[in-house]
């Protein structure tokens, strides 16, 4: 499965970047020799597959649309034992809807997709200490948009420095993922303090990791973001 | 005041201690060389020993029977230094180098004299090639914290060499290897004169540890880097604001053997010790140093 995951996070951070007007969602699943794995694909990038959308404010065609349907009832949301986990794939799960009902289409049905038991993400326990609250962060760096402002928002934003201090520990671990997952969110509300510091994350990320498809797809929207400000996004 | 810290900082600190006072005969210099012969390696352990030794008496905050093997071990020390007529001769050898000076400015803090080494280091000081020394800045602090020890006027501005150093330049903190943490643990140390002098480092370079220093313990924390972990809990007992580190205390009080011994990182120990000395003598040094700071600055702040 990683391979599609590559393959469409690599599509995906492209049209983010540059030719989003043209990107469609069912043509990178339809190239793909397995098509239940680039179901799961958009399963595993959630929101994410739809960023060029979301740059672009575009409508999400009708197609694209069943292509999520269709990876949503192919790949349910697991019951989760584990408490993260559950938040995790409810907020995740809770951001991929408004996105699709955001760009003008209807809402997705509810069955496969899991439950926002967590009022976006009000229950979360928010005063862990910074380096598992920062872990935890990373894993819901789909929600990091403009207009899915929530709870988790607020939390980035009061605990800037907690965030910063995740970025270096994920770097220093070599986890550039999480890294730039991080950097993503800190750059939603980038203020004057970090985004120097930012940007120079983002150019070591880029200059020195050799960062596979799904990094490069989070540093492109870490960069829209902090290009765009938070004058765009969703409504 | 994070009891826990202060309670495991304590039992490691001292254990250490008990591991330094069975394997201090290691520490001996060869017998029957010649001051210039000495290897410098060898002098510098024992200069380590004294450092660590004379902190413990400084701080004053080891029981009674810690406190006595610290002051047995500092006179080991200065005796196997020939009561500082080694260091004085081999200075004397070579007047521009400046580890017989770095080496005896902690016994005289603890009360061991030598006036003739003294007076020669008085007289280095002043030297215009004191103010010139080709070393890295990190290396010139310590010499200049050595002469300020000795109670000797300061050849360079500390201020002027800490802006020069790693840690003066805030430098991108994903940046920190190894090697310029040390150089970073070490400015630190000769700024605030191991933690005497909290003020004696800058505000903004307060503020710079205060912001990453917890990721770099939590990192080496779990790379289980021992020696450099502990050196940046010398780190945290230096600033003015110190913030303990409960967790990493735990875990580096899990990694010390029974016998006292801290083992330098992921390594496979020697069962004997005169074979696990060489490489593990550093990290348990330290331990003393840093567990001692860290219950002094603890239990300062809370009285």
């Amino acid at each position: 499965m990683g391979a599609a995951v590559d393959a469409l996070a690599d599509g995906i951070a492209r049209a983010v970047c540059g030719a989003g007007d043209a990107f469609r969602l069912s043509d990178q699943i339809v190239v793909m020799a397995d098509q239940a794995m680039g179901l799961a694909a958009v399963r595993v990038l959630g929101a994410d597959a739809l960023a060029p959308f979301v740059v672009s404010g575009r409508t999400i065609p009708v197609d694209d649309v069943a292509v999520v349907r269709a990876a949503v009832e192919a790949f349910p949301a697991p019951a989760r034992q584990d408490r993260a986990d559950a938040r995790v794939w409810g907020l995740r799960d809770w951001a991929l809807g408004e996105v699709v009902v955001r760009l003008g289409n209807t809402a997705l049905a509810s069955g496969g997709l899991a439950q926002d038991n967590f009022g976006n993400g009000e229950n979360c326990a928010s005063e862990q200490p910074w380096p598992k609250w920062s872990a935890e962060l990373s894993r819901l760096s789909t929600l990091a948009l403009p207009g899915l402002d929530g709870p988790v928002h607020d939390q980035v934003r009061r605990r800037q420095r907690d965030t910063l201090r995740g970025v270096v520990r994920a770097m220093m671990r070599t986890d550039f993922l999480s890294a730039a997952r991080l950097i993503r969110w800190l750059a939603v509300d980038a203020t004057s303090g970090v985004e120097p510091l930012l940007t120079t994350a983002l150019q070591h990320l880029e200059l020195v990791t050799g960062p596979p498809p799904r990094v490069r797809l989070e540093i492109a929207m870490a960069r829209w973001l902090l290009a765009a400000g938070s004058v765009r996004g969703l409504t | 005041m994070n009891s826990a810290a202060v309670r495991v900082a304590r039992l490691v600190c001292s254990r250490a201690l008990g591991w330094l006072g069975q394997a201090r005969a290691k520490f001996a210099l060869p017998a029957g060389v010649v001051a210039e012969q000495v290897p410098t390696k060898a002098m510098k352990s024992l200069g380590e020993l004294g450092l660590a030794m004379s902190l413990v008496v400084r701080e004053a905050v080891a029981g009674a029977e810690d406190a006595r093997l610290a002051r047995a071990l500092l006179d080991f020390a200065w005796d196997q230094l020939d009561q500082g007529g080694l260091l004085y001769r081999r200075q004397l050898h070579d007047p521009a180098k400046s580890v017989p000076m770095e080496v005896y400015a902690p016994f005289a803090r603890a009360g061991y004299r030598h006036q003739q080494l003294m007076e020669l280091c008085e007289y280095l000081c002043s030297l215009r090639a004191a103010r010139v020394r080709e070393l890295v800045p990190n290396r010139q602090l310590a010499v200049v914290a050595a002469a300020r020890q000795l109670g000797l006027p300061a050849p360079v501005d500390p201020l002027v060499l800490a802006e020069r150093t790693w840690l003066g330049g805030r430098p991108e903190p994903w940046m920190l290897t190894p090697a310029n943490a040390y150089a970073l643990t070490h400015t630190v140390f000769y700024l605030t004169d191991f933690g005497a002098d909290p003020g004696g480092l800058p505000e903004e370079l307060q503020e710079y540890l205060h912001t990453w220093l917890p990721v770099w313990v939590d990192v080496f924390t779990e790379t289980q880097a021992w020696d450099l972990l502990a050196e940046l809990l010398i780190v945290d007992a230096c600033l003015s604001t110190p913030m303990s580190y409960p967790h990493a205390w735990e875990q580096f009080a899990q990694a010390q053997y029974c016998d006292g011994m801290v083992p330098n990182g992921i390594t496979r120990v020697p069962s004997d010790l005169s074979k696990a000395f060489g490489n593990h003598h550093h990290p348990t040094l330290v331990a003393v140093i840093a567990g001692t700071l860290t219950v002094s600055r603890m239990v300062g702040a809370a009285r």
